[in-house]
């Protein structure tokens, strides 16, 4: 129950604040204007569209994770909030989840407005709307669970500017991981185990990028069938728990 | 000297693998990552070990004493451990994006290098198409997006409609958006759509339609059950080519490419109108295969969509004067093995094909046989043979050559007479020299049309039966053998009809 408190005392909290509105109302107009940059194109409007509808709802969900993910835990003890909150009986871990479930709920409702509109522009626009393009956005949301659990992990360390630094530093390598396996090419084997293990360890998230398969998506009009849907879900769960408990021992070990 | 599109790329490749700023910055840029990791990870180590620093906590003496003095950087460590770490994995990414080419400063530094070592040579032409013919790898675009490729071949997609458009260096527009839409495949390979179009538009800025084959070839490769590629592949050689030449290799090239496509269609789930699609496919590889001497599957092909009652009437009315056509080329090519095999073994053609026709008598392919046991072609003719060159003709396909002939030469008679006051040539030798003359002007070369029916060396004197056109000077007309009147050429069609498609009788 405490856990749930925190979480919708946090999703208020999140609501209120004027960012979020900001990188909606960004979101939104990318949405829109994707229609335009569709028209210049000779052929294939559509995929352009939702190429740029679905690139602009995952950048600006990934700036409301890190912006707002990342001074969750600071403001808290900045405002010395923090010690009505844990002076109550509440565990240090309830309040981190707490904290961690409010800023998904706000995900998820941004997230889901977001799409929403986005396939209703669609299919306005006459355009496909198949299953994949659910999926991808489906995994978006994950990939988001994982950012700000990533955020959160920050957050709980360090100041929001340098959490936001390293959260969106983790947001860019995570996309392109795949390749520092590629480095280790060429060089002795200790050297591609070793990149190998980083690589491992990084967050993977290109794994949550379906979004050009979506688009493309012809057969039964998924993107990728419902088992590896299913596996990259439990990527993602795992990450994020890992990334929290992570958050978890460095937060319990923290004197305010 | 001038150098050549294909040296000038060299050169470029040479430019970026030699280049000595590179090569400086990869001897020290891996010993300084390494480096930068052990000490981000010993830092970050370091962090987890050392003791958290409180008030109450008495300083123990000893060696421990150090460990307790530097806790009061384990923030530090954490924060300059953490970046280290982070930093190190960006540049690991800039790196290979380096390695590809991809970013901008570096790129640019080496691209400088290289234009320069092309204007040493005093070649700035070449330097100048090496600037503007330059096009990043898909790979290092995929960082820029950030692992969006999709948002990548959008851009390069939209990118490549200005160079459609725009008067962009005429002459190096094909090896321009082919750059372009070769990055397009790498980043999104099965982006059909724009495949397809991609090569509408390679096909309409370059003649040789083998390089626009090979675009569509490595679409086929990322795309091997998507049968529209193959069509828009096939569609490539049914226009005539310039060469006649070459002209047996494109209708096998196009037939061949819509086999493909039906043999797909034949796999996939059935989809309204698909039947139809591949009746009709089966009619262009009919006609295809005559042209290319494929005379075998043109007859059998042809009969079956006359035999088709789900055809229309018109196609299966049309197929079968087709295959009165192929069968005749087809019994032709018999008689013609024939008498190169008799060539081959007494060393000079027959006087007569009597022989031959003692020899095909148990052949199936020859059904009709005049009163004198002479086999006929399919049209009903007996077959023409000249003894000097040793070619056998069926006399029904010449004649239908004839007919598509002629109207080209009418062409060119009334051509003739525009440029010469309403003068009829006099005889089909000035009509000869004039065409010549005409279409010696690079302004006006002939178009595939012509060089179809008149071959190419643009004879207007013979034609395709064996013997001068019927010119009369006065008239300016050319006339026609009677036999080539449409109900007595295609008699036969008619008959075909009957014995194969009674309930359109």
């Amino acid at each position: 129950m405490i856990v749930v408190a925190i979480a919708l005392n946090t999703f208020k909290e999140a609501v209120r604040d004027k960012i979020l509105y900001v990188l909606f109302a960004f979101g939104a107009l990318m949405i829109l204007v994707s229609r335009a940059i569709g028209w210049v194109s000779y052929g294939s409007g559509e995929k352009i569209m939702a190429d740029m509808g679905l690139a602009a709802i995952w950048i600006f969900s990934g700036m409301v994770s890190i912006f707002i993910g990342t001074g969750l835990i600071y403001k808290e003890i900045d405002k010395r909030t923090i010690y009505t909150i844990l002076a109550k009986p509440a565990e240090r871990w309830q309040f981190l989840g707490g904290k961690y479930l409010g800023l998904v709920l706000t995900m998820l409702v941004n997230l889901t407005l977001l799409s929403g509109g986005f396939l209703i522009y669609l299919w306005l626009s006459n355009a496909p709307v198949t299953m994949g393009l659910v999926q991808a956005l489906y995994l978006t949301f994950i990939e988001m669970m994982v950012l700000t659990a990533i955020a959160i992990f920050f957050s709980s360390a360090s100041t929001p500017i340098l959490s936001a630094i390293f959260t969106t530093l983790i947001f860019y390598v995570g996309q392109v991981t795949k390749w520092i396996v590629e480095l280790g090419a060429g060089n002795p084997p200790w050297v591609q185990k070793m990149l190998y293990t980083v690589y491992l360890f990084l967050p993977n998230l290109h794994n949550f990028n379906i979004r050009d398969k979506a688009v493309l998506a012809t057969e039964n009009g998924l993107a990728v069938p419902y088992a590896e849907l299913g596996v990259v879900t439990v990527y993602g769960l795992a990450y994020a728990s890992a990334v929290l408990l992570a958050a978890h021992l460095i937060f319990s070990r923290r004197n305010f | 000297m001038e150098q050549t599109l294909d040296e000038s790329a060299k050169a470029f490749a040479e430019g970026v693998a030699y280049n000595a700023y590179w090569n400086d910055l990869a001897q020290w840029s891996y010993t300084a990552w390494y480096a930068g990791f052990a000490l981000g990870a010993a830092l970050l180590i370091l962090f987890v070990v050392l003791p958290r620093r409180t008030e109450s906590v008495i300083v123990p003496a000893g060696p421990k004493r150090l460990l307790y003095a530097l806790s009061s950087y384990r923030s530090a460590m954490l924060h300059g451990g953490g970046i280290l770490l982070l930093v190190l994995c960006a540049v690991s990414s800039q790196s290979e994006v380096d390695h590809a080419r991809g970013f901008l400063a570096d790129q640019d530094r080496r691209y400088e290098a290289m234009l320069k070592k092309l204007g040493a040579k005093g070649d700035k032409e070449a330097a100048r198409r090496a600037q503007y013919m330059y096009m990043p790898r898909g790979n290092s675009l995929i960082y820029v997006t950030a692992g969006n490729p999709a948002l990548a071949a959008d851009y390069i997609w939209l990118t490549s409609q200005q160079y459609v458009v725009n008067s962009f260096r005429r002459g190096q527009k094909f090896e321009m958006l082919l750059k372009f839409y070769d990055t397009l495949m790498e980043l999104e390979p099965h982006w059909t759509e724009a495949a397809i179009n991609a090569g509408k538009v390679l096909s309409a800025l370059e003649q040789d339609r083998y390089a626009v084959e090979k675009f569509y070839i490595r679409a086929i490769v990322n795309n091997p059950g998507n049968h529209r590629l193959a069509y828009e592949a096939g569609r490539l050689f049914v226009v005539p080519p310039l060469n006649p030449q070459v002209r047996k290799d494109y209708s096998r090239r196009a037939a061949g490419w819509f086999q493909r496509v039906i043999d797909q269609l034949k796999t996939q789930p059935t989809v309204e109108g698909r039947e139809r699609f591949i009746s009709e496919l089966q009619d262009l590889i009919a006609r295809l295969s005559v042209e290319s001497q494929s005379y075998e599957i043109a007859d059998q092909l042809l009969l079956k969509n006359v035999k088709d009652a789900k055809n229309s009437r018109a196609m299966r009315e049309i197929s079968a004067r087709d295959w009165l056509n192929a069968r005749s080329l087809l019994m032709s090519s018999r008689i013609q093995e024939r008498v190169d095999a008799f060539k081959a073994q007494k060393l000079h053609f027959p006087l007569e094909l009597t022989p031959m026709f003692k020899a095909i008598r148990g052949d199936r392919l020859f059904r009709d046989f005049d009163e004198n046991g002479i086999p006929l072609d399919a049209y009903g003719f007996p077959f023409r043979y000249d003894a000097v060159s040793g070619m056998v003709t069926s006399h029904g396909a010449d004649l239908r050559r004839s007919i598509q002939s002629v109207v080209i030469v009418r062409n060119m008679i009334e051509m003739f007479q525009r440029e010469n006051q309403s003068r009829n040539p006099a005889t089909l030798q000035e009509l000869q020299a004039w065409v010549r003359t005409h279409y010696a002007n690079p302004q006006s070369s002939p178009t595939p049309a012509i060089t179809d029916a008149l071959g190419i060396d643009l004879n207007v004197i013979d034609s395709p039966f064996g013997k001068a056109w019927d010119y009369d000077a006065a008239s300016g007309v050319i006339t026609l053998p009677p036999e080539s009147d449409a109900k007595i050429l295609f008699k036969n069609a008619d008959r075909l009809m009957d014995e194969f498609a009674p309930e359109l009788q």
